[in-house]
């Protein structure tokens, strides 16, 4: 069962949020079967040919490499997190008397994302950062119908035929909308907050996706104890040097990411100490560069 | 006795002596020790074979020194320089028997050899009050100076020797006539027209007894003809002389013992001539005035009044028609070339055969005469109708002929009226027709014919980088949506 289950979530939502295209979720998950999910990832082989592939291609552009391991068991939790945050969505998830469940699917993910934790080491940084650097460009199309007596508004999905028949008698209009991920809505509005921190938590377990993706509005970026352990060393401080170079507005960068944690600040623990100095060593390569007025190839990195 | 100097060592006895750049001793003078005045001609004539004196300076003095033993020598001494300098100086004076010194004021040491690369240092100085004390390896001997002799006097009392080698081919000359033969060769040259200035020079009587101051005739001349040097050379009363630097010339035939050339001792201003034959040399410390001999030479006073002249009320007309005569000449660069229109299937053809620079260099008009086919930088090849060329920018004439009378190509330009936007072609009847400069157009868009083409249909290749937006999309979830979520 959760061989069938990964080699849908492969063809469905991995695949997809490589590629592009068609994206359609899943049923929920759950933790339980998220964790199924992630010890039989390795099953997905259908479909990870293409996979394999794309993720290279990215993780390319900050690391020459000739080969990258296959999807992690972290990176097959955070997929099913992702499948059930965009389920949140759902309006068909609500039916009668089922108001409550966006905010149960919510903590289900919230579970996941959790059990997924942070990266362990600067290439498993690089390996979800190769699967879900695209995270933040997930769009929905949303599609507003309005006719004669009303008008109805479908998430995710296309209106029925018999709802755009006589289209002059009936005065129908239609209209579609993106919407993206970071502005999407769980289906029960009570559910927001927990909406809002499963995609923080998404977004801050892929640190270099965090630091690649700093200048955007939502969710607002802050030094998370993943990113910050990532600069602390000097392979994941050249990584997310060159993830940041990649940034078109340089001198915006500097904005976003000068504002520490206050313990990190006050350098508390000798960790915290190490991740205030490596940040500091960032940000005045960032000065340089914006000083120099145009990004610069960190350490002679490939951008490919 | 002197002692070598060794590598780094600083500290010198010798006063004013120093170590150069490279570590060899050197004063701020070099003396040179020669024990007669042969071996002080010797030295200079060898010395100014391969450099100038004017390198040694001003400072240049030649000294007949006389030591405690009554011998009297000649001491050389100049601004020592650099060991450079030295080392040409001292390799001369080891050719002619002579030694070399360096020093700064009054105790020179020897200079180096090949035995002390470094130079030599004196162990003790002598103390003297002489003008000169020479510390050297066979002997140490302090010199006092008898008498200066002036370089440039010495350089006069030297007599040329004959030069058996010598040729006669020198242009300029130096020419010194007697009284009595100066205003014939002042004819001769006049007749001749031969650039030459003359003017006379004297000396003071060359006896006391002589009230006359000595008289010559002296000419300049600066392009003699070689047919007349042999003449000037060996007629009696007639000297020539052949520059050999400014200011100084030496008779012809002879040769001076010493590179005067090589001496800054003479001067623009005036003139020392050295004669051969034992004669002393003629010193001219100004040049007499000269003046061109055509200003000298005789002139007759005719006695024909001069006639004048009147205008006639109508000047008869003179004009001639232009035409064209056969040219001898060898024939120069094809400018232009009227392609008769039987043979224009012919140009058509070899218009595969010309080059791409020719084609865009060229212009054409088609006329009722044929094609003129139009080429400034000259279209010799294309072996076609008639050959033109160019005689005025704007005035073209058939190979192989010229315009009569030859008056200049501006002239027939003007003659034809000097139209600005046309380009005039004579024929060889004397005819001309003019073309119109707008009716020429490029070759190049004139050659080639419309051309047919087929489309070619090209296949689109993928753009396997282009990366599609991912879109979500949601399936309804039926009754139970979170049954297998909750179940696990």
């Amino acid at each position: 069962m959760s061989g069938q289950l990964v080699a849908e979530l492969a063809s469905r939502v991995l695949l997809p949020l490589l590629a592009g295209g068609e994206l359609r979720p899943v049923p929920p998950i759950g933790v339980a079967r998220a964790r199924a999910v992630a010890e039989a990832g390795a099953f997905a082989t259908a479909a990870l040919d293409e996979v394999r592939a794309r993720r290279l291609r990215v993780a390319r552009r900050l690391c020459p490499l000739d080969a990258l391991p296959d999807p992690s068991p972290g990176e097959w939790l955070l997929l099913c997190a992702l499948n059930d945050l965009l389920q949140s969505t759902n309006p068909t998830l609500l039916g009668p008397f089922g108001g409550s469940r966006p905010r149960e699917l919510l903590e289900m993910a919230l579970a996941t994302v959790t059990l997924a934790g942070p990266p362990t080491t600067v290439g498993d940084a690089l390996s979800r950062h190769a699967t879900f650097s695209r995270l933040l460009q997930l769009v929905r199309v949303d599609t507003h119908v309005s006719f004669w007596v009303g008008r109805r508004v479908y998430r995710g999905a296309k209106p029925p035929k018999r709802l755009t028949r006589w289209r002059s008698v009936r005065r129908v209009s239609e209209r579609e909308q993106n919407v993206r991920l970071p502005e999407m809505a769980p289906a029960s509005p009570e559910a927001t907050p927990v909406f809002e921190q499963v995609l923080a938590g998404l977004v801050a377990a892929s640190p270099l996706t965090d630091l690649e993706t700093a200048l955007r509005d939502l969710p607002v970026f802050r030094w998370s104890g993943a990113a910050l352990s990532l600069v602390s060393v000097p392979e994941g401080r050249l990584l997310a040097l060159r993830a940041l170079g990649r940034v078109p507005a340089q001198n915006a960068l500097w904005k976003a990411l000068h504002e520490l944690p206050d313990p990190v600040r006050r350098g508390v623990t000798p960790e915290a100490a190490r991740a205030s100095a490596a940040v500091a060593e960032m940000l005045a390569e960032l000065e340089r560069r914006a000083r120099a007025g145009a990004p610069a190839m960190v350490g002679g990195a490939r951008h490919t | 006795m002197l002692e070598r100097i060794a590598v780094h060592q600083t500290r010198l006895r010798v006063p004013g002596l120093s170590l150069d750049a490279r570590g060899v001793a050197l004063g701020a003078k070099g003396l040179v020790l020669l024990p007669s005045l042969d071996r002080l001609i010797a030295f200079l004539a060898v010395y100014t074979e391969q450099q100038s004196l004017g390198a040694l300076g001003d400072s240049l003095r030649v000294d007949v020194v006389k030591s405690k033993l009554g011998t009297r020598e000649l001491a050389l001494s100049f601004d020592a320089g650099a060991s450079d300098r030295m080392d040409k100086v001292a390799e001369v004076a080891r050719l002619v028997g002579g030694f070399t010194f360096t020093g700064t004021s009054r105790h020179f040491v020897q200079y180096r050899d090949a035995a002390a690369p470094f130079g030599y240092d004196a162990a003790e100085i002598s103390p003297t009050d002489a003008a000169l004390a020479l510390y050297h390896n066979t002997f140490s001997q302090s010199y006092d100076v008898e008498r200066a002799v002036e370089l440039r006097s010495l350089l006069l009392r030297l007599m040329p020797h004959a030069d058996p080698k010598a040729r006669l081919g020198a242009s300029e000359l130096w020419v010194l006539a007697e009284p009595g033969v100066g205003p014939a060769l002042l004819g001769y040259f006049t007749r001749s027209s031969v650039s030459a200035r003359a003017g006379v020079a004297e000396w003071p009587p060359e006896s006391s007894l002589d009230t006359e101051p000595l008289r010559r005739w002296l000419f300049h001349v600066t392009d003699l003809p070689d047919r007349m040097l042999p003449l000037l050379a060996r007629t009696p009363g007639v000297s020539s002389f052949a520059p050999v630097a400014p200011g100084a010339a030496v008779e012809l035939l002879w040769r001076h013992p010493i590179a005067l050339e090589a001496c800054p001792v003479f001067h623009e201003q005036g003139l020392v001539l050295f004669r051969g034959r034992g004669e002393p040399a003629l010193d001219l410390p100004t040049l007499p005035a000269l003046a061109e001999v055509s200003s000298l030479a005789k002139t007759r006073v005719g006695d024909v009044e001069a006639q004048s002249g009147r205008a006639l009320a109508q000047a008869p007309s003179i004009g001639v028609p232009i035409r064209l005569a056969p040219d001898t000449a060898p024939p120069s660069s094809v400018a232009a070339v009227l392609v008769p229109p039987d043979e224009l299937p012919l140009l058509r053809r070899l218009a595969y055969a010309l080059g791409a620079e020719v084609i865009r260099t060229t212009k054409v008009a088609i006329t009722q005469f044929g094609a003129f086919v139009v080429r400034d930088e000259g279209i010799e090849g294309l072996p076609l109708g008639t050959f033109f060329r160019k005689i005025h920018p704007r005035v073209l004439v058939p190979q192989g002929y010229r315009v009569v009378p030859q008056v200049p190509a501006e002239v027939v330009f003007q003659a034809l009226g000097a139209p600005a936007d046309r380009v005039v072609f004579l024929w060889p009847d004397g005819s001309a027709a003019a073309l119109a400069l707008s009716s020429l157009v490029p070759l190049e868009t004139a050659l080639v014919e419309g051309h047919a083409w087929s489309p070619i249909a090209a296949t689109e290749l993928e753009n396997v980088f282009s990366e599609e937006i991912p879109t979500v999309w949601l399936d309804a979830l039926g009754i139970n949506p979170l049954r297998g979520a909750q179940k696990a």
